[in-house]
C-alpha cells in the first residue's frame, strides 16, 4: 500500500464531522470554557484546532527542550508534518464546459435551451475532517498507524479524543449504571475509539512523494572525497511501463478497428440485397476479415487489459525501499551536526589559520562533544526553531 | 480587456469561504484600524481590489514550510489512477521535482465518488475528487511558478481529468485554479520549522562526510608506527579532500523571510 | 516573432540606460499633489518635454544601423522622466475602478512592504515615509543635462583641446565642462521648480544626502583618474607608470595624456565596476543587433541565448510565463508603461572595507595554503596584501573590481593577464583598424557571456554567495537536468529559474567618492569625506514588482536558501531582518577557490558587515507611457 513507503507513512484519513450544535464530550472532567451549544461542530472543531495551533506556535521559539515546552507531536520525534483541515464543502468549479458545437447540436436536437437545465453541484452530507500526517515507520510493519497512535497517545490523548469527538461515529463506551470506569479503563476506551475511528476512515494515499528519500538516495551515491555521484539505481521501469501502457493502446487500437466489424455487419446485410452481378465479393471479404480481426482483438484486449491493469497497479504501487538515516531523529541530528561542524571549522580557521597540525585535534574534540552516531543526544529538538536536546 | 479566467468564475454563495481568507480579513481590519487611528494616513481610500491576487493564509505557514491542500473534482478517476501508476514506474520523470528541492512531502489521493469514508455506498457524488497536499518551502507564488516552469507536463498529467483545470501554462489561470480549490489548515505542525529541504539535503551530506572522516581518523589513529605529526598530516589530507566539497553545504540558520501578508499585517501594529 | 515598439510612446530610460558619462548628473525630485486640476495642467506642460525611447544619434546608433527616420534629430540637452506612486495616481484623480486593477505591491507601496524587504523603517528619510498627507510622495521627476554639449563648448572656446566623447579629459577642461553643466542644470531645475510651484505642486525635501532643505537628490557618476583606472588591479605605482608609458609608446593613448586626467566612470562606492549585467529583451534593439546583445544577457535554453520576452519589462506584452502581463484598463493607460522600484541605499563603505581589510592576513594564509606552488607573480609584501584583498572583494561580487567575471578569470594572476589583454585590445582598436575593432568587440562580450552551471557548477570560481550569482544565477541550479551523475547534460542547462526574475537596473551613485586606493585612508578615517552620506540610488524596472524586484531582494539577497546558503545574506546588497540584526556581528560568506590542479580548495568562511547597505527610503512607481500621461493630463478615464 503506497501510504507506507520508503520508511515514511503518509497517513490520510477523512472523517465526516457531526452536524448539529456542538455538545461537549460527556464525562469530561473539565468542560472547556468555550463550550457553547450555539456553535456547530465544524465551527467548534476549527476553533479548537486553531487554539491547538496557537499552543504549538507560542512555544516554537523556545530554546529549551523541557517537556513542559513540548507540543504533542514534539514528544515522539517521528512526526515530520501533520495537518488537520476541515473541508466544509466540495468546490464547485463552475458549469461544466462542453464543446460549443456539441452543445449547439444538442440544443437543436432537444429543441430547447440547455442552459435552462441547472448544472448538478456536488454536495457533501456533512463537512469532513482531513487528517494528514507524515511519520516515520518501518516499511515492513503492518501496524504502522496503531504503533504510531499508541506512541503518541500518552502525550495527545486529550487532544485526539476531543478532535475525534467532533466526528461522526465517535462514541465512548458507557459504564454500566451506577458505576464509573477507572481512569485507566476510560483512557483505554478512549484510545480504542480513536484508533478505530482513524483506521476505519483511512484512505489510501495514491501517490506519496517524499523528497527525503530522493535526497538520501543522492547522498548515498555521493562520494565525499571525490565529490562524484554514481548513477541512481532508481531508473524508469520501462518494462512495467509497457505492461501498463500496451493493453491500454491495444484497447484503443481495437476500438478503432471495431467500426470495421460493425461495417461488415452492414455489408452482410447489404449483400442480401445487391442485385446479382455486382462485384462486391472481394471487397466484402477483405472487409469481413478485418471485421473479424477487429472483433477478436477487442475481446482479447479487453480481457488482457483487465488482467494487466490489476497486475500493473499492484506492481506500480509496490513501495520504494527504505534508505536508512532519514527518519526525523537522524535528520535532526544531521542538522545539529551541520551547525556544529561549521562552528568547529570557523574556530580552526580563525584561531589556527588553517594549520595542518591542529585539525586532527579539533576534529577529535568535535567527535567527543557531539557524538555523531548518537541520534538521541545532543541533537535538535523537533518542533522548535533551534533548541538543543541534551541528555544529562 | 481584463481577462476573466475560467477558473476564476465564482458562484456567489458556493465559495464564500474564499473571501474569509484570514489574511485578507486581517488585512482589511488592519487597514480600517489604521484609518481610524491615524486619519492622516492616505491609504484608506483605495478599497479592496479586484486584481487576482493569490497567496497563502498565514495559518498555513509554519517556519520555512507551507501547507497547501487542494481538492479538485475529477472525471473518470481511473484514468488518473492509471497515470499515477505510470508515474510510479517512471521515477526519473520526477527528478526535476526532486532537483527543485522545494517539497518535503507531498501526496495525491484519489477519492472515488462512491466511496466516501463514513458514508454508505448509496451516497455518491457526481465527480470523484483528487486531494493534493504538499509541504513546501518558499512562497506560494514561487512554488506555483516553478510548477508551471519546470514540471508543467507532470502537473498536467497528475491533474489530467480535473474539471475546469486550465493546465499549468500559462500560470495565471493555473494559480487561480489552485487558489480556488484550496483549503486552509486549521492546524499545521512542522517538526523542522527552521530548516528548508535544501538545508536537510546539505545536512545529510555533511553527516556522511563526518562519518567518513571519523572512520579515517580511527584508521589513522590506530596505526602505532607513525608519529603524531604524520598522523596530523595524513588526517589533514583527508580532511581537505572532504571538506573542500562541503563549501556549498554549510548554510547558516535563521528564521524564514516574511511573507507579503506578514508585511502588510505588521504595519498595522 | 519580432516585437516592434512604438518608441515614441515609451519613456526614455526604460529601454536603454542613459550614458553615465554623457549624462553624469541626475536630479531626482519628489512632488506632492495638492490640487488635481493644477497638477493636470502641470502634466500638460511637462508632457512635450518628456524624453522618449527614440534612439539618440550616436556611435551606437550607427552600429545598430538605425534608419534616419527613427533617429532623433538632435542629441538632447535636457532629459526629463516622470513616474507616479499609487497615491500619486489617486491624487491625480484616477478612478478607483482603474486603480484596483493594479497589482498589490504597487498599491501598497514600498513603505508598507518595507518590513518584508528587511528595511528598518526608522532608517528611512521622512520624505519617503508614506505617513502623512502633507508630504506623501506622488510624483518622481528626474532631470539630467548633457555633459558632452558643455564639453564641446568648452573645447571650442579653448581651441587647443579637441572634443572627444567618453575619453579622459585634462583636469581643467573637465572642471570647466562640469561647472558649465551644473550651471545649465541649475537653470533647468529652477524652471521646473518654478512651474511646479505655480501649479500647486509641493516639491518635497529631506531625501537629499546634502541637507534637509534641498529639494532634490543629486546623483553623479563617480570620477576616476587615469591613474585610478590603471591601478585598479592593486598594482604598484611604478607598474602603473610603466604600463602608461607602454600605452603611450604604442600610441594607445595620445602623447599629451597624463595620469591625472579624469573621466566619469561606471564605478560605484564600494569600488566595483557596475552596470554591466542588464537583461536584453525583444524589441529593445534592431533584430540583428539584439541577437548579439542577448548573448549572456537574455534567456538561455538548449545552449542558445535569446532575448527575454518584452512583457517582463513592459505592460501589455507577452511575458516569459507565456501570457500577457497584467495591463489595467484602459489599455492605453497601461500599455507601454511599467513599474519601477526606487531605493536610496546608503553604503557603509568604510565599514565594508574595514571588515575586509581585517581579514586580509587570514586570506593570505588561505591563498598560500593551496597556492604555494604558483605564487610567482607578486613577490612584494604590499602586492600580497593587495592580492588578498582583491580576491576577497572579487569573491563577494563575482567580478573583479574592473568587472572581469570570476568565471573567466578565477585567480588573481589570470585576472592580471585578462587585464593586460583587455588594455592591449582596447588600445589597438582605438587606432581604428577594423580587425582590431572586431577583436575588441569579441573580447568585450566576455564581460557578459558566461554561464554558471556549465562553467562553474560548484561555485569554485564564482561563489554561490556572490552578488552576481545571487541576483542573476543564470543557469545555476537548473532543476530540469535529470541525470545528476552525468556531467554531459550540464552544458544544456537553461536559465529556467531566472527568466521571470530579471530587472532592468537604472541606478546611479550619489554622494562623494571615497578613495579606496590605499587601505589606510579609510582605516584611519582621517579623510573628511569619511562620514558623508553616500550610496546608490537604486532603480529597478520590471513589470511585476512582486515577482521580480521584491523576490530578488527578499529571497535571493536577504536570504540564501535557493543557493544552499540558508539564511546567509548577500554581502553587497543584502539586509538582515531588523529584529535579527541586533545580535549579529558579522555575516558569513562561504567561498572556495580553484587549486592549481583544478580541484577545489578548502572553504574560506569570510565575514562581511551585516549592514553593507542601509535603505534610506524608496517607493514603487508606475512609469506611464506618453499616451498614458496624456490621459492623466486630460483626465480621460
Ligand atoms: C548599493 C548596493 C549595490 C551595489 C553596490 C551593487 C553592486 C553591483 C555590482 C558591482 C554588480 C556587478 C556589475 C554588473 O554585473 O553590472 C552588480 C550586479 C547586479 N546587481 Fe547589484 N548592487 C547593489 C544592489 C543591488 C540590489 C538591491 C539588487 C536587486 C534587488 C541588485 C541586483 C543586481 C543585478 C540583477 C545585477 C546583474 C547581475 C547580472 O546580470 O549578471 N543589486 N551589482
Amino acid at each position: 500500500m503506497p501510504s507506507n513507503e520508503a520508511g515514511f507513512y503518509q497517513l490520510t484519513a477523512l472523517l465526516p464531522v457531526k452536524t448539529g450544535p456542538y455538545k461537549a464530550l460527556s464525562g469530561e472532567k473539565n468542560v472547556p470554557q468555550y463550550c457553547n451549544s450555539s456553535q456547530s461542530y465544524s465551527h467548534h472543531l476549527k476553533d479548537y484546532l486553531n487554539q491547538l495551533s496557537d499552543s504549538f506556535l507560542s512555544n516554537i521559539d523556545s530554546k529549551s527542550s523541557k517537556s513542559g515546552d513540548l507540543h504533542l507531536f514534539d514528544h515522539t520525534r517521528c512526526t515530520h508534518f501533520a495537518r488537520f483541515v476541515v473541508i466544509d464543502q466540495l468546490f464547485y468549479n463552475g458549469r461544466r464546459r462542453h464543446d460549443s458545437l456539441i452543445d449547439f447540436f444538442r440544443t437543436l436536437a432537444a429543441g430547447k435551451d440547455l442552459l435552462s437545465k441547472k448544472d448538478k453541484i456536488d454536495q457533501l452530507e456533512s463537512p469532513y475532517l482531513l487528517i494528514a500526517i507524515d511519520f516515520d515507520c518501518h516499511p515492513s510493519s503492518t501496524s504502522c498507524v496503531q504503533d504510531y497512535l499508541s506512541d503518541l497517545w500518552p502525550y495527545a490523548s486529550q487532544e485526539l479524543t476531543e478532535i475525534l469527538h467532533h466526528c461522526e461515529g465517535f462514541y465512548l463506551p458507557v459504564p454500566p449504571r451506577g458505576k464509573r470506569f477507572t481512569s485507566r479503563t476510560a483512557d483505554w476506551n478512549a484510545y480504542r475509539t480513536v484508533e478505530r475511528m482513524i483506521l476505519s476512515h483511512e484512505v489510501e494515499t495514491t501517490y506519496p512523494f517524499s523528497a527525503y528519500f530522493w535526497v538520501a538516495d543522492k547522498v548515498k551515491r555521493w562520494n565525499p572525497s571525490t565529490d562524484r555521484v554514481s548513477p541512481s539505481e532508481f531508473k524508469n521501469r520501462w518494462g512495467l511501463f509497457g505492461i501498463g501502457i500496451l493493453p491500454f493502446l491495444l484497447v484503443i487500437v481495437s476500438l478503432l478497428i471495431l467500426p470495421f466489424y460493425l461495417g461488415s455487419f452492414f455489408f452482410n446485410w447489404l449483400y442480401e440485397y445487391v442485385p446479382p452481378g455486382a462485384e462486391l465479393s472481394e471487397f466484402y471479404q477483405a472487409w469481413n476479415r478485418w471485421g473479424i480481426i477487429g472483433f477478436a482483438l477487442s475481446v482479447i484486449s479487453v480481457i488482457l487489459f483487465m488482467f494487466a491493469w490489476r497486475y500493473f497497479i499492484n506492481r506500480a504501487n509496490q513501495p520504494m525501499p527504505q534508505i536508512k538515516g532519514v527518519d526525523l531523529k537522524s535528520i535532526s541530528k544531521s542538522l545539529y551536526l551541520q551547525g556544529e561542524f561549521l562552528e568547529m571549522y570557523k574556530r580552526w580557521q580563525d584561531h589556527d589559520g588553517f594549520s595542518k597540525s591542529s585539525i586532527r585535534q579539533h576534529f577529535s574534540c568535535f567527535l567527543d562533544k557531539h557524538q555523531p552516531s548518537d541520534i538521541e543526544s545532543p541533537s535538535l529538538q523537533p518542533g522548535k526553531y533551534f533548541s538543543i536536546r541534551k541528555m544529562s | 480587456m481584463r481577462l476573466i479566467l475560467p477558473g476564476m468564475a465564482r458562484q456567489p454563495g458556493t465559495k464564500d469561504h474564499w473571501h474569509e481568507r484570514p489574511f485578507s480579513t486581517l488585512g482589511s481590519i488592519g487597514l480600517s484600524l489604521v484609518a481610524f487611528l491615524r486619519p492622516a494616513w492616505g491609504i484608506s481610500k483605495i478599497p479592496l481590489r479586484d486584481t487576482p491576487s493569490f497567496g497563502m493564509p498565514l495559518g498555513d505557514i509554519v517556519g520555512k514550510s507551507s501547507a497547501l491542500t487542494v481538492v479538485t473534482p475529477l472525471w473518470c478517476s481511473w484514468i488518473n489512477r492509471f497515470l499515477l501508476g505510470l508515474y510510479r514506474t517512471l521515477p526519473a520523470q520526477f527528478f526535476p521535482l526532486v532537483n527543485l528541492q522545494m517539497i518535503h512531502f507531498a501526496r495525491w489521493v484519489i477519492l472515488p465518488k462512491d466511496r466516501w469514508p463514513g458514508r454508505s455506498k448509496k451516497f455518491k457524488t457526481r465527480y470523484s475528487y483528487l486531494l493534493f497536499s504538499s509541504n513546501f518551502n518558499g512562497t506560494w507564488d514561487v512554488y506555483l511558478d516553478e510548477f508551471s516552469d519546470v514540471i508543467s507536463l507532470g502537473m498536467d498529467t497528475m491533474w489530467y481529468r480535473s474539471i475546469g483545470y486550465p493546465k499549468s501554462i500559462p500560470s495565471r489561470p493555473f494559480k487561480a485554479y489552485i487558489d480556488d480549490n484550496s483549503i486552509e489548515c486549521s492546524y499545521y505542525y512542522n517538526a523542522l520549522p527552521g530548516f528548508s529541504l535544501r538545508d536537510v539535503a546539505s545536512a545529510l551530506k555533511v553527516r556522511k562526510a563526518i562519518h567518513f572522516l571519523e572512520e579515517k581518523l580511527a584508521e589513522i589513529n590506530q596505526d602505532t608506527t607513525t608519529s603524531a605529526a604524520t598522523k596530523d598530516d595524513l588526517f589533514f589530507q583527508q580532511f581537505e579532500s572532504v571538506v573542500a566539497n562541503l563549501v556549498n553545504h554549510l548554510p547558516s540558520t535563521g528564521k524564514p523571510p516574511l511573507h507579503a501578508a506578514h508585511g502588510t499585517r505588521e504595519l498595522n501594529l | 516573432m519580432t516585437t516592434i515598439f512604438d518608441r515614441l510612446d515609451i519613456q526614455g530610460n526604460i529601454l536603454l540606460p542613459y550614458g553615465r558619462s554623457s549624462y553624469p548628473i541626475a536630479r531626482h525630485f519628489l512632488f506632492h499633489v495638492r490640487d488635481k486640476e493644477q497638477a493636470r495642467a502641470f502634466l500638460d506642460w511637462i508632457l512635450p518635454q518628456i524624453t522618449t525611447a527614440q534612439y539618440f544619434p550616436s556611435k551606437r546608433s550607427k552600429q545598430m544601423q538605425i534608419p534616419e527616420d527613427q533617429l532623433r534629430q538632435d542629441y538632447p540637452e535636457v532629459l526629463l522622466n516622470i513616474a507616479f506612486t499609487a497615491s500619486g495616481l489617486e491624487a491625480l484623480g484616477v478612478p478607483a475602478s482603474v486603480l484596483r486593477q493594479f497589482p498589490n505591491a504597487f498599491l501598497d507601496g514600498m513603505w508598507k512592504r518595507a518590513e518584508m524587504l528587511n528595511d528598518d523603517r526608522a532608517d528611512w528619510n521622512n520624505a519617503w515615509k508614506d505617513q502623512s498627507h502633507e508630504n506623501t510622495t506622488h510624483i518622481l521627476i528626474t532631470q539630467r543635462v548633457s555633459f558632452n554639449s558643455c564639453l564641446e563648448k568648452v573645447c571650442e572656446s579653448r581651441k587647443d583641446d579637441s572634443f572627444k566623447k567618453s575619453d579622459y579629459l585634462c583636469q581643467k577642461t573637465f572642471d570647466e565642462a562640469r561647472s558649465s553643466m551644473i550651471q545649465h542644470l541649475d537653470q533647468e531645475t529652477k524652471r521646473l521648480l518654478d512651474q511646479a510651484e505655480n501649479l500647486g505642486l509641493v516639491a518635497l525635501s529631506g531625501h537629499s544626502n546634502v541637507d534637509d532643505d534641498t529639494k532634490w537628490l543629486e546623483c553623479e557618476s563617480l570620477v576616476h583618474t587615469r591613474l585610478q583606472d590603471l591601478a585598479i588591479a592593486g598594482i604598484s605605482e611604478d607598474e602603473c607608470l610603466e604600463m602608461f608609458k607602454f600605452q603611450k609608446d604604442r600610441g594607445y593613448v595620445s602623447s599629451d595624456a597624463t595620469l591625472t586626467d579624469l573621466r566619469y566612470s561606471e564605478y560605484e562606492h564600494f569600488g566595483f565596476f557596475d552596470g554591466i549585467g542588464d537583461p536584453v529583451f525583444e524589441g529593445q534593439y534592431p533584430t540583428a543587433f539584439q541577437a548579439e546583445m542577448a548573448q549572456g544577457q537574455g534567456h538561455l535554453s538548449s545552449g542558445q541565448w535569446r532575448p527575454i520576452a518584452p512583457g517582463e519589462f513592459l505592460l501589455g506584452y507577452p511575458n516569459e510565463a507565456q501570457e500577457t502581463t497584467c495591463h489595467p484598463m484602459p489599455y492605453t493607460f497601461s500599455r507601454n508603461g511599467t513599474f519601477m522600484a526606487v531605493r536610496k541605499l546608503e553604503q557603509n563603505v568604510s565599514e565594508f572595507h574595514r571588515t575586509l581589510v581585517g581579514q586580509v592576513p587570514l586570506m593570505e594564509q588561505w591563498l598560500d595554503n593551496f597556492e604555494c606552488s604558483s605564487s610567482s607573480g607578486q613577490p612584494s609584501a604590499v602586492g600580497n596584501i593587495n592580492k588578498a584583498l582583491k580576491v576577497l572583494r572579487a569573491k563577494l561580487v563575482g567580478r573583479w573590481d574592473d568587472g572581469t567575471p570570476l568565471v573567466h578569470a578565477p585567480t588573481y594572476e589570470s585576472w592580471l593577464n585578462f587585464r593586460k589583454r583587455l588594455l592591449t585590445l582596447a588600445g589597438e582598436s582605438r587606432k581604428g583598424e577594423q580587425s582590431a575593432k572586431d577583436a575588441w568587440k569579441k573580447f568585450k562580450t566576455k564581460f557578459t557571456l558566461f554561464t554558471f552551471e556549465s562553467d562553474d557548477t560548484k561555485g569554485i570560481r564564482c561563489p554561490f554567495a556572490s552578488h552576481i550569482r545571487r541576483s542573476n544565477p543564470r543557469d545555476s541550479g537548473d532543476p530540469s537536468l535529470r541525470k545528476d551523475s552525468d556531467s554531459s547534460e550540464i552544458s544544456q542547462a537553461s536559465s529556467l529559474l531566472v527568466n521571470r526574475r530579471r530587472i532592468l537596473r537604472r541606478g546611479m551613485t550619489y554622494g562623494p567618492a571615497v578613495d579606496l586606493t590605499s587601505e589606510n585612508s579609510v582605516l584611519n578615517d582621517q579623510n573628511s569625506l569619511g562620514d558623508a552620506e553616500r550610496g546608490t540610488f537604486f532603480v529597478a524596472i520590471c513589470s511585476d514588482l512582486e515577482r521580480q524586484f521584491e523576490f530578488m531582494q527578499q529571497q535571493w539577497l536577504n536570504y540564501g536558501s535557493d543557493f544552499n546558503l540558508g539564511n546567509d545574506i548577500c554581502p553587497v546588497a543584502g539586509a538582515l531582518h531588523p529584529s535579527a540584526a541586533s545580535d549579529v556581528k558579522d555575516i558569513k560568506v562561504m567561498m572556495s577557490s580553484e587549486r592549481p590542479d583544478g580541484s577545489c580548495s578548502l572553504p574560506f568562511v569570510a565575514k562581511s558587515t551585516p549592514r553593507p547597505v542601509v535603505c534610506r527610503g524608496g517607493a514603487y512607481f508606475f512609469v506611464p507611457s506618453l499616451s498614458a500621461l496624456r490621459l492623466l493630463a486630460q483626465n480621460r478615464f
